[in-house]
């Protein structure tokens, strides 16, 4: 098994540090970690990571990485695929079933509480079915399944009279309107609870309650 | 790679929900605590009751044969390295100490510091703890209280290896700048420096602490104070009342 390293595979390019035109397939990576340090920057453009295999499971992007027209097809990663919020996403796919096993998303640096803008980002996680949780970037820039990933509002902690509907006190869905608060964004976009768990089937007919109410 | 591993250990409760460690290391750097007669991090690793326990080839030795064990054994790193393309050296930089010290210990009380700081921040503000939870855990968590033991180690480890990154962007030689986070669950350490000396952070029980030392690939465990049986409830208190 021949180990791609991807910090080998970076070109300097004035300040940045630049990889392009590149698709890897069926390829063992070491770790796929872009982690700019002081002023540096990395561009990652036009870029394929095809039934790839993260070695490590280590998969890291930070602030200070462009990512543009690139693809993550069936990214084989056994922990969370983490994305800073913080880092540009400009025509980004991730897909596939479970693989990555969570993709993550979110502030680099808490006490930022402004989502940035992306003028013409787009992140499509449309194809994707796993964990998911996105906070820090501007739900309308995510193309998602509406099926499977679930706009969820801060908001909803005070507008949703949860005793009163009939939600339970520990409602996977309150739970995660307190994360999306707690992250200091009005908005996020979590999956559906794991079918392993025990309220699996009371949060899904929870779903439909938000639904029936007009909130999803 | 096995070379004068230590344990950063288990200290006292001074407070519910507090640990010390960290004012144990930084007491370390003071001169009023430290007056300069003798090699202020190996002091470290005597004057918290034998909460800093050395081990491994060096168990036994005096402090100053310990030092001097180390450095013929090339534990760590002297002075600065050089940088300029990813995942090469970096220059790092270390505090101006009378004694010139392996850059390993200046990382270990960095570590130190973060991860007893981090441990308390996690354990008293639920705002910060539910970040570190992916929504399958805070799932687990509801349903399960108890399994915020499993999860609250990771949720640790995550949050300073974020804060690492993020002092890394801010300082490009900052003395925690070539460590990696291994990230896996049953990787043999947490992290690894660009010579493979591995640091290790864990809670403090003691079969905690047996088992990873037992580990070749650590070189120093770094541990915080073990969380409170019921943590995963006062968690969920909050959840439902918030």
């Amino acid at each position: 098994m021949t180990l791609i390293s991807l910090d080998s595979e970076l070109r300097p390019s004035g300040n940045a540090f630049v990889l392009s035109g590149k698709s890897f397939e069926s390829e063992t990576i070491e770790k796929l970690v872009f982690r700019p340090v002081g002023d540096q920057k990395y561009i990652i453009e036009d870029v394929a990571f095809i039934d790839c295999n993260v070695d490590s499971n280590v998969a890291v992007i930070r602030k200070g990485v462009t990512l543009k027209n690139v693809i993550f097809d069936n990214l084989v990663c056994k922990k969370p695929f983490e994305i800073s919020a913080e880092a540009v996403l400009d025509n980004v796919v991730i897909k596939g079933n479970e693989n990555p096993a969570m993709v993550w998303i979110r502030n680099q640096h808490e006490d930022r509480s402004e989502e940035i803008e992306f003028p013409d980002a787009t992140l499509d996680v449309s194809e994707y079915v796993g964990e998911l949780s996105i906070t820090g970037i501007p739900v309308d820039s995510v193309v998602r399944n509406s099926d499977l990933h679930i706009v969820i509002k801060s908001s909803w902690l005070d507008e949703i009279d949860w005793k009163d509907l009939g939600f339970s006190p520990l409602s996977y869905w309150k739970l995660m309107a307190k994360k999306v608060s707690a992250a200091k964004c009005a908005e996020g976009i979590f999956s559906l609870p794991p079918k392993s768990g025990k309220n699996y089937e009371r949060s899904m007919s929870e779903l439909e309650l938000l639904k029936d109410n007009g909130f999803v | 790679m096995v070379c004068g591993q230590s344990v950063d250990g288990a200290n006292t409760l001074f407070g519910d929900y507090s640990s010390s460690q960290g004012e144990n290391v930084l007491a370390s750097f003071g001169t009023n605590s430290y007056p300069g007669e003798q090699d202020p991090t190996l002091d470290l690793a005597w004057s918290a009751g034998g909460s800093l326990l050395l081990m491994g080839a060096g168990a036994g030795l005096t402090k100053g044969m310990m030092y001097l064990d180390d450095v013929a054994s090339g534990f760590g790193v002297f002075g600065r390295g050089v940088d300029s393309s990813p995942g090469q050296f970096r220059f790092f930089e270390v505090p101006n100490n009378a004694v010139e010290l392996p850059v390993t210990l200046h990382q270990q009380k960095e570590l130190s510091l973060l991860t007893a700081q981090t441990r308390n921040d996690l354990a008293n503000d639920f705002d910060l703890l539910i970040n570190e939870l992916t929504p399958n855990q805070i799932d687990a968590i509801a349903e399960h209280p108890w399994t915020m033991r499993l999860f609250f180690g990771s949720a640790v480890e995550s949050r300073v290896a974020g804060q690492i990154d993020n002092l890394v962007l801010d300082n490009p030689s900052h003395v925690l700048s070539d460590l990696t986070w291994t990230r896996r669950t049953n990787a043999p350490q947490d992290f690894y420096t660009l010579d493979g000396y591995g640091f290790d952070i864990t809670g403090n029980s003691p079969a905690s602490i047996f088992k990873h030392q037992s580990r070749p690939e650590i070189d120093s465990l770094v541990t915080y104070d073990s969380i409170p049986n019921d943590l995963g409830y006062r968690f969920i208190n909050w959840l439902e009342n918030n």
